[in-house]
């Protein structure tokens, strides 16, 4: 497999849908979030929002935090480093396999392969 | 749909960097930005200020002023939590380091205008009426450090709140005249700083009343 298009195809799944993509990168910007405006800003259905947060704590990206506000329930998240570490690494793969640029060796290398060819 | 939102706006909305912005200007409102909470305070130290330049005031009306302080902190964190966060709680990351730095500040604050009092009291300068209210006057100083570190973190908000509360602590344990003259010596100072503390504050509200406007969009676009 070309090495532009490998790098694609390692990006992790799991960030890489892009409603855990839009959960993870709005959850970054904060310490602890309320299910209120995480519902609001992401546009989910509070079940689909349920079922991503779910997968994403399974993985150990989010902190799902229950606690009670007098005698309502509140349920907030917060992204862990795990989670923190792999958007900033699914950013850097993606950009990278993007604005993938040539390198002088991988030109001469194709140079020599269509002229041996 | 509401024929207001052009698609530069939504684009303005949806986009996920637009997203990211949203959330972190959101998130401030957790913490350094109140608002009219800002307002209110720089106001209340015009108040303040200008009613104990004059000597007329009596014992009664000094400790109701001196309670004033506590009101507009209890009023900044209402706001904070009930009106500015209005759509759930986010948190802005803490910076710990900062608020230790004005949790120490104030206590180097309140160290010093205990320094100088013990040094006036010793100089026989005054002397206090009762023993409780001296308490009351240590009492408060001696929170004044976490009092900042809780609730007075923007620059201007922690300048601004040192002095009012300083001024409470002498307001409430009934030394109207020392407030008076410590009103008059930093009235000034303090006035400044709760005019750029009201500038901003008004400025914050108007990005306030913005992004509320994008959340808004961001339903009608759902």
């Amino acid at each position: 497999m070309r090495t532009d298009l490998e790098s694609y195809m390692n990006l992790d799944r799991l960030v890489h849908e892009p409603a855990r993509l839009v959960i993870l990168t709005v959850l970054a910007e904060a310490e602890e979030m309320e299910f209120r405006f995480l519902e609001k800003v992401s546009g989910l259905t509070k079940g689909n929002l349920s079922g991503h947060i779910a997968k994403l704590e399974q993985a150990g990206y989010v902190q799902v935090v229950k606690f009670f506000r007098g005698k309502l329930p509140v349920t907030s998240f917060k992204i862990t480093p795990s989670g923190r570490r792999a958007l900033k690494k699914y950013r850097k793969e993606l950009n990278g396999a993007l604005q993938h640029k040539p390198t002088l060796f991988t030109m001469m290398k194709k140079r020599f392969q269509s002229m041996s060819s | 749909m509401n024929d207001t939102l052009s698609p530069e706006f939504q684009s303005s909305i949806t986009e996920l960097p637009a997203l990211q912005k949203m959330t972190h200007e959101y998130a401030k409102f957790s913490r350094d930005v109140v608002g009219l909470g800002h307002v209110f305070g720089g106001a209340l130290v015009f108040l303040l200020v200008f009613l104990l330049r004059h000597d007329s005031l009596r014992q009664w009306e000094g400790i109701l002023l001196g309670v004033t302080p506590y009101i507009w902190i209890a009023t900044k964190e209402w706001l904070r939590r009930n009106y500015y966060q209005f759509s759930g709680r986010v948190t802005q990351p803490v910076r710990r380091w900062h608020d230790l730095i004005l949790g120490i500040l104030a206590g180097l604050w309140a160290a010093v205008i205990a320094a100088v009092l013990l040094a006036y009291r010793l100089a026989q300068a005054f002397s206090w009426n009762l023993a409780l209210n001296t308490t009351i006057c240590i009492a408060i100083l001696l929170a004044m450090p976490f009092l900042a570190w809780g609730y007075l973190r923007a620059p201007y908000e922690f300048v601004t709140g040192v002095f009012l509360l300083t001024l409470s602590a002498f307001l409430l344990s009934g030394n109207l005249q020392i407030a008076t003259h410590f009103a008059r010596a930093l009235g000034i100072v303090a006035g400044i700083v709760a005019l750029v503390m009201i500038l901003a504050g008004y400025d914050e509200h108007m990005k306030f009343l913005k992004l509320r406007r994008k959340f808004r969009a961001l339903k009608e676009l759902a």
